[in-house]
């Protein structure tokens, strides 16, 4: 296997008594997406910045590209949250001008700019202002100035936020595309539905400490699947069964049975179970846990604390 | 109605426990103490002229002007004694018990009676003994120090005319205090064809003197007009204009008459000086709004992802620089074309004016103390820009930086008197001033020590603060958190932190 990418060393960053990112650490292999998660205030944006070079950790490493970040600066591409934009710039010289600061010459920066405009459907805006573009193509234009300078690392802050389902499926696909290209990708976001679709890898920080590391199907073994049964009967003799972990009677929020399943267990167990003592079903049926179900059990569990 | 009275209730709460609102109101009686007394302690620490005049007509105008300037020392001190009555003398008593010494304590003019009966009552001495009784405490008087002080010509007066320009050159030069010598021609009159006497001074700035002793010369012909033609009209009906040319031993016409070319050599520096003041004031506003939007809208953390915070500093400054040096091209140019449309005749001169100036060969110097004063000016306003999340917390760290900004502004009229002079030499050894003070006073020869000094000072304070002001900015522009505490900025600014 390849020297990881991404490469963090038990990383602390305080700000003053604040402990902002504690002892954190992984790795991750180039070519793949990293889905980088966690709520308000665990610590993402930190990580981001040390990973850019623009802090540096007071405790532990980072080697992006087996180097420090600083050194590798012109081999990232980096797209904030907020757009990012000079607002007073045409949308061709801001693209030209990042890919400068990145270490192309002048002609081949707007001929870069030129061109990923065109493909993105933004030819026409060209020379426009930012400031007079919508919402959708001033973001487009800035995932291009991330990306014009053909980077080998790419770090995005919440790309998809504020674009309409449409847009946001076409990001979806230029994004498995750099990845299909080679490129590493990291991207943080709330949107667990978009970090299922996309990530090969997923790491969730809650209060600076990193709560999951592993792939998408890890996180989903994290909890049991679950089953919801439907019955006026009593379904406690469920607890019996082999594979069963919990029995939850209906609620008036939840009106039906809601049986956790250990891992590897049989959900038409269950079925049989219930046929066996003739009870009469309204409703039966068998979910995997969700990753927002994953992030949530994670990131409460860590707000509330050792117990 | 009383939607919009909540809503002034929250702007007015949110104005008064701004920072700035507590800095501007401690600011103002700092500004009225700056405003109202530098300007008078100049002025007191302002030396006496020393002046001699060389009469070749006989003597009747050196002795007309050193009445005058006579005069004027003793309308001052009589001013200052007025003022001192009212603060330590009983004046109710003094009115009744002795009412001429009286009425000449209360006028407070220049009128020749008021004057004269303040000879007769023996002058300073004479009336601050004969008000002694009156006194309500124990402060002395202290009379006021003259403006101007005639003296002797000494050997001037036998000096031929051929040597007088290389003898005056010695005596100003020299070390006889003498601020300037006024040559009054054989066959100087109020008439046309008069010839016209010459003021010779080092300090073209202070133009004080010279109108002074026009004006002495303009009474003396007046009178001298008047005696002879007609005694019985009032003499403001007869204006005679004194010709006086200005003269300075290094004017860099042959004959030392101080051309407008040499009045530019004298002034471009403070013109630059002004300029330097402008265009800061012009700048600190666009780079602190542009730190401040880079901030919010993050793209600051894009432009760092792509250069070092001393790049993306030092770029900010370099571009800074560069565009004021644009402006100050352009205001010529646009002079310079203002002219050519509309005064044909002065583009020539506007020309040659350029020209005298880069002659000088100070326009280097003038132009790095320009870049060194936007350089130290510009970071400092780019690390408050760093330190602030809004307008309204850079407004709070403004405020005494613009107080600083201004001080050179106040302080020019001390320069302008007395360009070499003690409150010019401290001055220009301030940092923070040195780029201004060191370009006013390039024309007034400072000695060469102190060029050299001051030119290390200031680019040591350039350098130093561009890389401290650095720090800051680099600690701050990706925080989110209010300004810190002056202690930790300056702190943080000495790298202790």
């Amino acid at each position: 296997m390849s020297a990881p990418a991404l490469e963090l060393d038990h990383v602390t960053k305080r700000f003053g008594d604040f402990t902002a990112v504690r002892d954190l650490s992984f790795a991750h292999q180039a070519g793949r997406i990293l889905g980088f998660l966690g709520p308000n205030g665990a610590g993402k944006t930190t990580t981001l910045r040390m990973m850019l070079g623009l802090m540096k950790p007071d405790e532990g490493s980072l080697r992006i590209l087996g180097q420090n970040p600083g050194r590798v600066r012109d081999r990232i591409g980096y797209l904030p949250e907020e757009r990012g934009l000079y607002k007073r710039m045409r949308a061709d010289a801001v693209v030209a001008y990042l890919a400068q600061l990145k270490g192309l010459d002048r002609t081949t920066a707007y001929g870069r700019a030129h061109a990923m405009l065109n493909r993105f459907g933004l030819s026409q805006f060209a020379r426009v202002r930012v400031e007079g573009l919508s919402k959708g193509m001033a973001q487009k234009v800035a995932f291009i100035a991330t990306l014009a300078h053909d980077p080998e690392v790419l770090i995005l802050d919440e790309p998809f936020s504020g674009l309409d389902p449409l847009n946001r499926q076409s990001f979806e696909g230029a994004i498995r595309n750099l990845a299909r290209d080679g490129k590493t990708i990291l991207f943080s976001t709330h949107t667990m539905e978009q970090a299922e679709r996309l990530c090969d890898h997923l790491i969730i920080l809650a209060h600076g400490n990193k709560v999951f590391d592993g792939t998408l199907s890890e996180a989903h073994r994290l909890l049991p699947r679950r089953a919801r049964i439907g019955a006026e009967a009593d379904l406690g003799f469920l607890r019996n069964l082999q594979g069963v972990a919990s029995v939850a009677p209906p609620t008036p929020e939840q009106p039906c049975w809601d049986i956790a399943l250990k891992e590897g267990a049989d959900g038409g167990a269950l079925l049989a179970a219930c046929f066996e003592q003739r009870v009469a079903l309204s409703h039966f049926d068998l979910s995997e846990p969700s990753l927002q179900d994953v992030f949530v059990s994670l990131a409460g569990r860590e707000a509330q604390g050792p117990q | 109605m009383r939607r919009a009275l909540l809503v002034a209730r929250s702007e007015f709460l949110k104005y008064v426990t701004r920072r700035g609102f507590i800095i501007s109101l401690v600011m103002f009686p700092i500004w009225v103490v700056i405003g109202g007394v530098v300007p008078q302690w100049i002025e007191s620490k302002t030396p006496t002229r020393n002046f001699t005049v060389v009469d070749r007509t006989g003597g009747q105008y050196a002795f007309a002007i050193a009445k005058a300037a006579r005069d004027d020392a003793e309308i001052a001190e009589r001013d200052a004694l007025s003022a001192y009555a009212e603060t330590h003398l009983d004046m109710n008593a003094l009115r009744a018990r002795l009412p001429a010494i009286a009425v000449i304590l209360d006028t407070q003019s220049e009128d020749t009676e008021t004057l004269a009966q303040f000879r007769k009552a023996g002058g300073t001495q004479g009336v601050v003994s004969l008000t002694e009784p009156f006194h309500k405490d124990k402060v002395a008087f202290v009379p006021p120090r003259p403006r101007f002080h005639f003296l002797p010509p000494g050997n001037l007066a036998k000096t031929s005319e051929g040597m007088f320009a290389l003898t005056v050159n010695e005596r100003l030069s020299g070390s006889d205090s003498l601020y300037a010598i006024v040559s009054i021609p054989k066959g100087f009159s109020a008439a046309k064809d008069s010839p016209e006497a010459e003021f010779w001074s080092v300090n073209a700035s202070d133009p004080e003197l010279e109108h002074f002793v026009r004006r002495a010369l303009t009474e003396e012909l007046r009178r001298q007009a008047l005696a002879k033609y007609a005694p019985d009209v009032p003499p403001e009906t007869f204006k005679p204009n004194a010709k006086l040319r200005a003269f300075d031993p290094a004017a860099s016409s042959g004959d030392h008459e101080l051309s407008l070319a040499d009045q530019a050599r004298t002034y471009a520096p403070a013109v630059l000086a002004f300029l330097l003041l402008l265009t800061i004031f012009m700048n600190a506003g666009a780079l602190l709004s542009g730190v401040i939007e880079e901030k919010s809208s993050r793209i600051v953390e894009v432009m760092l992802s792509c250069v070092t915070p001393v790049e993306f500093m030092a770029g900010k400054l370099l571009g800074a620089a560069a565009a004021s040096l644009l402006t100050l091209i352009l205001w010529a140019a646009m002079l310079l074309i203002g002219a050519g449309l509309f005064l044909p005749g002065a583009v020539s001169n506007i020309g040659g004016l350029l020209t005298s100036i880069l002659a000088t060969g100070l326009l280097p110097m003038l132009l790095l103390c320009f870049v060194c004063g936007l350089l130290i000016y510009a970071s400092i306003f780019l690390a408050i820009g760093s330190m602030a999340t809004s307008i309204q917390d850079a407004q709070a760290l403004v405020g005494p930086t613009m107080i600083l900004v201004m001080a050179p502004l106040i302080m020019m009229p001390a320069l302008l008197h007395d360009p070499n002079g003690t409150i010019a030499t401290v001055l220009s050894w301030i940092p923070v001033y040195t780029p201004f003070f060191l370009m006013f006073r390039l024309p007034w020869h400072p000695p060469a020590a102190e060029i050299v000094g001051a030119t290390i000072l200031m680019l040591a304070t350039t350098v130093l603060l561009v890389i401290q002001m650095g720090r800051v900015f680099a600690a701050h522009v990706l925080t989110a958190e209010r300004p810190p505490r002056l202690g930790a900025l300056i702190r943080r600014a000495l790298g202790r932190t």
